[in-house]
């Protein structure tokens, strides 16, 4: 340092003016400091409302003090922090949700299966494995066609791909698979937009019903051919008087139509003369569930008297009588009209 | 027996002639300070507002926490209205 320059630096420290220019270029600094603390809490802000889901902070509307006085990051910390609370509680109450669906997945006596849009399993139920699926088998993500129909092509009345087709649910009577029948209800799940995400498909094995229900239409069909070959004139009445059966030798008897039975009653075809004879029978009947031999009198569709003998008997149900059976045969023109 | 429950106190708050974000962060700001009392029902919260936008950020943050809101139309703008959620 030269002579000059050293006799400058002394005079300008005792002056202050180094202090002075120390001073303003550390206050400069500072200041510098400070503006990059502000952009770095108004980018963290902004970044923090951009995940609440709003705009980014106009500089206009909050200058930097303002910023620092509001505390927009301690406001948005704490209401993150109830928003974890809330998702918390919601967890609890999905994953309690969840186990009461396992339960009743779990309890349920019929076959449950979920598919996606794509056909593919994604769950089911214990009972749906012993209805449809090999112990140990793996199926999830599987088509549901392979695994429970055993063809990689849906069927064409896949109930899945009605559901697909139609968007709502819909119920099946006696599915045939393999032997075995089931009733189906199927279910789609919709996401917020309507598209379908999942389809629920309850299977309900009803073979052993299918098989009685023949086997009693069968019986029925046999005993119907042999009433409708009686001599007899065969009538079943519910305990309101109207007639739930006739044979054909009573409608020929009387000269109805098969069509015309549902609308007739009991007292359409007791001749007046007998009428109070008969409903006291009918009355003692319904009370007492106690049947007999009776005589009476019917009237034909064109008014002309038949004289009968019978038998009656009442079948009840829980202590109350559920129809009445009658057998009659023609009993000459005896004009009588008694028990 | 039954418990009569007390209608629950509504504060209202008139934020007309601010803009979103700040709409958004007082109401945030009310909601963390009344958090209890909006727990157990004992108030309500209403921000008078004629920001639209803040008709949508205020109800989604405040679904996200967990509250019911209900927005009204009212002569001079809307009334956003916070409750316990349900």
């Amino acid at each position: 340092m030269k002579l000059g320059e050293k006799l400058r630096d002394v005079v300008e420290n005792l002056s202050g003016a180094n202090e002075s220019r120390r001073l303003v270029a550390e206050n400069e600094l500072l200041r510098e400091r400070e503006r990059q603390a502000h952009t770095y809490v108004r980018s963290k802000v902004n970044q923090l409302l951009r995940v609440m889901g709003t705009l980014p902070l106009r500089a206009e509307e909050l200058d930097d003090k303002t910023l620092l006085d509001l505390d927009p990051i301690g406001i948005i910390a704490d209401a993150f922090d109830q928003v974890l609370e809330h998702l918390n509680d919601t967890n609890d109450k999905l994953k309690l949700a969840n186990d009461e669906i396992q339960a009743i997945l779990t309890a349920a006596n019929v076959g449950i299966l979920v598919v996606d849009a794509e056909m593919k399993v994604q769950a089911f139920n214990p009972k749906l494995r012993e209805m449809f699926l090999p112990a140990g088998m793996d199926v999830l993500g599987s088509t549901c066609s392979k695994v429970l129909c055993g063809q990689e092509i849906p069927p064409p009345d896949c109930t899945f791909a009605k559901i697909m087709a139609c968007k709502i649910g819909l119920q099946r009577q006696e599915w045939a698979l393999k032997g075995r029948n089931y009733d189906v209800a199927a279910a789609p799940i919709k996401n917020k937009f309507g598209e379908i995400t999942h389809v629920v498909l309850v299977y309900n094995e009803v073979t052993d019903r299918k098989r009685m229900m023949e086997s009693l239409q069968e019986s029925e069909e046999m005993f119907r051919t042999l009433l409708d070959n009686s001599r007899d004139m065969v009538q079943g009445v519910t305990p309101d008087g109207m007639f739930l059966y006739v044979n054909r030798a009573w409608r020929q008897a009387l000269g109805y139509g098969e069509d015309e039975i549902d609308r007739l009653s009991i007292h359409d075809i007791i001749h007046p003369d007998c009428r109070e004879h008969c409903l006291g029978f009918f009355n003692t009947l319904m009370a007492t569930g106690r049947g007999g031999e009776i005589d009476a009198v019917f009237v034909a569709r064109d008014g002309t008297r038949l004289p009968v003998r019978g038998k009656i008997s009442c079948s009840l149900k829980d202590g109350k009588p559920l129809v009445t059976c009658g057998i009659f045969h023609p009993a000459g023109e005896t004009g009588k009209c008694m028990e | 027996m039954d418990r009569e429950q007390k209608a629950p106190q509504v504060i209202e708050f008139d934020i007309r002639g601010q803009l979103c974000p700040a709409t958004l962060l007082i109401a945030l700001k009310e909601l963390n300070r009344c958090k209890e009392q909006l727990h157990n029902g004992k108030v309500q919260l209403a921000f008078k507002t004629d920001n639209r936008d803040a008709t949508i950020t205020i109800p989604e943050a405040a679904g996200n926490m967990g509250y019911g809101v209900e927005v009204r139309h009212v002569d001079d703008g809307y009334l956003v209205v916070i409750e316990r959620g349900h």
